[in-house]
């Protein structure tokens, strides 16, 4: 492959005894985006990440254009502001979505089926975020979504699954799937991301580039960012693949909530987008988006290029060698059929879009 | 976060399936969630589904950038 760099992270599992002894990470490379948009303007690298990160493209778009905005001291219109947020909410909604879509429940001819129209509704409500759209009607669009969501299971009642759908299986498999395996004396206590930690972030970042952007900590910390960490202080420390994957359910009728009704509602203090004025031609913004934090940090030459730029990916967290997904894994018991099915589970769990290779390699007993 | 690594649709199979390429790469994929698919199409992927159809010229302007990435990874690689 003349693309030389490796877009996947493979997890390998040293069992022994039934018991996960360590679990092993490779990362994915790093595009080197800061090298190859040195001196160029910084609209360059703006019309190139969508093509780059199409998954996340609206997240890193508002990220880079809110840190060149603070690089460059520009004031930000609140209706920009709001309709910024409003892009990169639609977006976490729709892959947060995706991630649900297209596991297990996509082996279901019918429910791909429905999926496919309820993606295709999705995909037409985040055209209609953007400016000069047109196609149905926004009440159409969302009333459609409406419809798709239900038929899949996620419900506006006090259960957040309806049971006898798509969904409703799914968590029926996950807990089966539980129940087999090793998760219930799963040990993983970890810190959360928030939007507290950006200001130790962004001076990581700064002073140490990609050094820290590739195996990111604070004081030593490693905190979980995404889905999980959003539900907290409320949700539980602890959490197996099963409080995730209700925690996404939720999350996802959640913010279709917010997108019907809660779009007039105040969001200054959400943190979903954040702008942050260094100084020196410096910027550097955090947004919210469906992996958890992401950061960006640019400093301009006097013409206004890019003199550097560095950002950080939620997934560096979270799959860091000694991050969330590894202690999550480490010490867990393996006993069932489903072992197999329970980690990628669990793996899945703390991303939606992730690519990942699960190996897993017995060692001698204890 | 993930790359979106534009890949070429080659062979069209039953049941919604598909041979694409990725940089010469073949690899079989779902494309039950595009309408209209046609050999020579430019597609997105994500956990063995093509998602989106792209514009064949952008196609090649991300796969040509990503390339500069692959040799700037290389030159620093030790």
């Amino acid at each position: 492959m003349t693309l030389s760099f490796r877009n996947r992270i493979d997890v390998v599992l040293s069992v022994a005894d039934q018991r996960i002894t360590d679990v092993n990470i490779q990362p994915r490379t790093r595009p080197p985006l800061g090298r190859l948009f040195a001196g160029k303007p910084a609209e360059t690298l703006l019309a190139a990440l969508p093509r780059l990160f199409s998954l996340c493209a609206t997240a890193h778009q508002v990220a880079l254009l809110s840190a060149i905005e603070a690089a460059r001291g520009q004031p930000v219109a609140p209706l920009t502001r709001h309709r910024r947020i409003r892009a990169v909410v639609t977006e976490r909604f729709a892959e947060l979505l995706r991630g649900l879509l297209l596991g297990p429940i996509a082996r279901d001819r019918g429910a791909l089926q429905q999926a496919h129209g309820l993606l295709q509704a999705v995909a037409s409500l985040q055209g209609d975020a953007k400016p000069g759209a047109s196609g149905p009607s926004r009440a159409d669009v969302l009333s459609q979504i409406k419809m798709g969501l239900g038929q899949l299971g996620v419900s506006s009642a006090s259960e957040i699954v309806a049971p006898g759908t798509p969904l409703a299986k799914l968590m029926t498999a996950a807990r089966m799937a539980a129940e087999d395996g090793g998760w219930r004396h799963m040990p993983a206590v970890h810190g959360v991301l928030s939007a507290a930690d950006d200001r130790a972030v962004v001076a990581g970042l700064m002073d140490q580039g990609s050094a820290f952007a590739e195996t990111p900590e604070l004081d030593g910390r490693v905190p979980e960012t995404g889905v999980w960490a959003r539900r907290r202080p409320a949700a539980p420390l602890q959490a197996g693949p099963v409080e995730r994957l209700l925690a996404r359910i939720a999350e996802v009728a959640a913010l279709a909530r917010w997108i019907e009704t809660g779009e007039a509602e105040d969001d200054s203090d959400e943190g979903i987008v954040t702008a942050y004025a260094l100084g020196h031609r410096c910027g550097a913004a955090a947004v919210e988006c469906t992996r958890g934090r992401l950061h960006h940090v640019i400093e301009l030459d006097a013409q206004g290029a890019i003199a550097r730029f560095e950002y950080l990916a939620p997934t560096e967290w979270n799959f860091h060698p000694r991050g969330p997904v590894v202690s999550s894994l480490t010490g867990a018991v393996l006993r069932g059929a489903a072992d197999r099915d329970a980690v990628d589970a669990m793996i899945g769990a703390f991303d939606p879009c992730v690519g990942y290779h699960l190996t897993t390699r017995e060692t001698a007993h204890a | 976060m993930c790359l979106a690594i534009p890949a070429e649709v080659i062979k069209l199979l039953p049941d919604d399936m598909a041979i694409v390429s990725i940089d010469g790469v073949s690899k079989e994929v779902s494309v039950a969630l595009i309408e209209e698919i046609a050999i020579g199409d430019y597609v997105i992927l994500h956990v063995g589904h093509a998602l989106t159809k792209i514009d064949p010229e952008e196609a090649r302007e991300t796969l040509d950038l990503l390339r500069q990435m692959g040799a700037a990874v290389a030159e620093v690689a030790p």
